[in-house]
């Protein structure tokens, strides 16, 4: 069996409404290994994006653990995580969150950037991950010159181009036709395969998760089999 | 009635003018004394000599551009005492030949050598003076005879300049009022403050002017700049996300709200500098040209450096609050 990634113990999310509390995830156990992929099946407001964030760094559980490649990330600063999801995650938003002042392959570039890549290898990764998702031709448009499934592209193309060891999809085909879908679906596991790079995609569509090697529901904040 | 002492064309003891007459920045305007006072004044003990002089100025402009200015021929280098003049041919040797300001000769495309006619008097422009002064810019300086003839003040003049024989100059002013109680000797040291709520008044809208241009520019300075940033609040999320250190975004802000900042200030001086054209050539006849591009001479370098460095400081202030605020809340 390859070795856990990332791993979440109990893992509980709380906020504050007023004088009562919401729990968005509640006690969620669950341990993803290197190159498995995994999916997050459940309505909106289920608390998806929130255990997609927890496993992200994106913010800490209120109470449990989460373990990133064997450390456990309450013990690690702001500045840590924030390097640990330059070096190690890949992310691709709902809403896309592409820059909308930088081109396509600008886009694609700045994880390198941020990480202080030299410019010729960047240039040359950047490139190569614009010819896989399929856009070569349209690597300078901005994203407002590009349809919403080729912008979905240059963000699967910006998550992976770091070589990230965990790539977290965040309903990525919430505002694509479901042919669309399935293609940047397929396209997301095609390319994470090539690294072995864990990959969990969170979807309110259960035919997106197929071909996943395993399907979690969530639902008012539970996470089960 | 003095509003101001502040004598920018010249520089006298004791200024003697009539009762009604109103003293502009050393310019009197309205009333007239005989030239003939001259010769009384010298009379007074410790006065060393006295220059009659006479101005007549359109005061139909806010800036007045006709000006006649009178004053013996052996006087007229007297305004190179005050402000720098450069001359461009010579002083006038005879009755029938005129000084022009710089300005005016632009304007009214006059050279040396060229004439003019004043009341049906041909006179030749003997020399151009060259200066940043305002008035004399637009002046036609000529003999004090010539001036009294064609501007209608035959033995007449606007104010007599004093130069005092060694005793100060109040004392001076005080012994010449004492002796000729007709006139008004005006001195450096004279108690002014019947003019301060006239004076005041203007200081205070001139300040208050200026305050509220002060804020209204810094509150824009600040408004822009943040709102340039918050607008990007979902990229600045989205670069924190993906591994964006706090000081790179950082950079981001200040390179970004300094650039706005600069971009304001410059598009500010700019657009100062056409206000300044348009209002020179409007209101003193100063060809826009010539003052488009002397803004440096209205408003110093170094005051519009440090303006600048100022603006674009605080914008960089108000960016790198701002990205703090949004970083506080990126954890």
């Amino acid at each position: 069996m390859n070795p856990p990634v990332s791993r979440l113990v109990s893992a509980t999310v709380t906020y504050d409404d007023g004088p009562s509390k919401v729990v968005a995830v509640d006690r969620a156990s669950l341990v993803i290994s290197q190159g498995e992929t995994v999916g997050i099946i459940g309505p909106s407001g289920s608390g998806k994006t929130t255990l997609l964030n927890i496993l992200g760094t994106l913010r800490p559980p209120t109470s449990g653990d989460v373990y990133f490649q064997g450390l456990s990330l309450s013990d690690v600063r702001v500045g840590e995580r924030r390097v640990l999801r330059l070096a190690k995650m890949g992310f691709v938003f709902q809403q896309l969150r592409l820059i909308p002042t930088l081109s396509a392959i600008e886009n694609v570039e700045l994880p390198m950037v941020l990480a202080s890549a030299p410019s010729k290898l960047r240039e040359g990764r950047a490139s190569a991950f614009i010819d896989a998702v399929g856009l070569s031709g349209k690597e300078h448009r901005r994203p407002n010159q590009l349809s919403v499934g080729e912008q979905q592209r240059v963000a699967v193309a910006r998550a992976l181009v770091n070589d990230p060891k965990l790539v977290l999809a965040d309903e990525p085909t919430s505002q694509l036709d479901s042919s669309a879908g399935t293609e940047i679906v397929e396209l997301i596991l095609a390319l994470s395969r090539k690294t072995d790079a864990a990959v969990v995609i969170s979807t309110h569509d259960p035919a997106i998760s197929k071909g996943l090697d395993r399907v979690y529901t969530m639902r008012d904040g539970v996470l089960s089999d | 009635m003095v509003v101001t002492q502040s004598y920018s064309i010249y520089h006298s003891d004791v200024v003697v003018v009539p009762r009604a007459s109103l003293l502009v920045e050393g310019i009197p305007l309205g009333g007239a004394i005989p030239e003939a006072t001259s010769a009384l004044l010298e009379g007074v003990s410790g006065v060393a000599a006295t220059t009659p002089i006479l101005f007549v100025v359109d005061t139909q402009q806010l800036v007045p551009r006709n000006i006649t200015i009178g004053v013996p021929i052996q006087n007229f280098t007297m305004f190179s005492q005050v402000t720098q003049v450069q001359l461009e041919g010579n002083y006038p040797t005879s009755s029938d030949q005129v000084v022009v300001g710089g300005y005016l000769a632009s304007t009214s495309d006059l050279s040396v050598g060229s004439m003019i006619k004043e009341s049906g008097i041909s006179l030749e422009v003997s020399g151009i003076i060259s200066t940043s002064n305002l008035i004399l810019g637009n002046a036609v300086i000529m003999p004090l005879q010539t001036a009294q003839s064609t501007q209608g003040y035959v033995g007449l003049v606007s104010a007599i300049l004093v130069s005092s024989a060694g005793i100060q100059p109040r004392v001076l002013s005080q012994r010449i009022e004492s002796k000729l109680p007709s006139l008004v000797a005006i001195d450096p040291a004279q108690d002014l403050s019947f003019t301060n709520p006239l004076t005041s008044s203007v200081g205070i809208l001139s300040e208050s002017v200026d305050v509220l241009s002060v804020t209204l520019a810094f509150l824009f300075v600040a408004i822009i700049s943040s709102v340039n940033l918050m607008e990007r609040k979902d990229e600045f999320y989205t670069m924190r996300a993906i591994g964006s250190s706090s000081g790179s975004m950082m950079k981001v802000a200040l390179a970004e709200t300094g650039l706005v900042s600069l971009t304001g200030f410059l598009s500010g001086l700019g657009l100062s500098a056409v206000a300044i054209a348009i209002a020179f050539q409007e209101y003193a006849g100063i060809p826009y040209l010539d003052s488009l591009f002397n803004t440096f001479g209205v408003i110093p370098l170094f005051t519009a450096f440090l303006a600048g460095f100022v603006v674009v400081g605080f914008g960089m202030l108000v960016g790198a609050i701002t990205i703090t605020l949004m970083l506080r809340d990126m954890k």
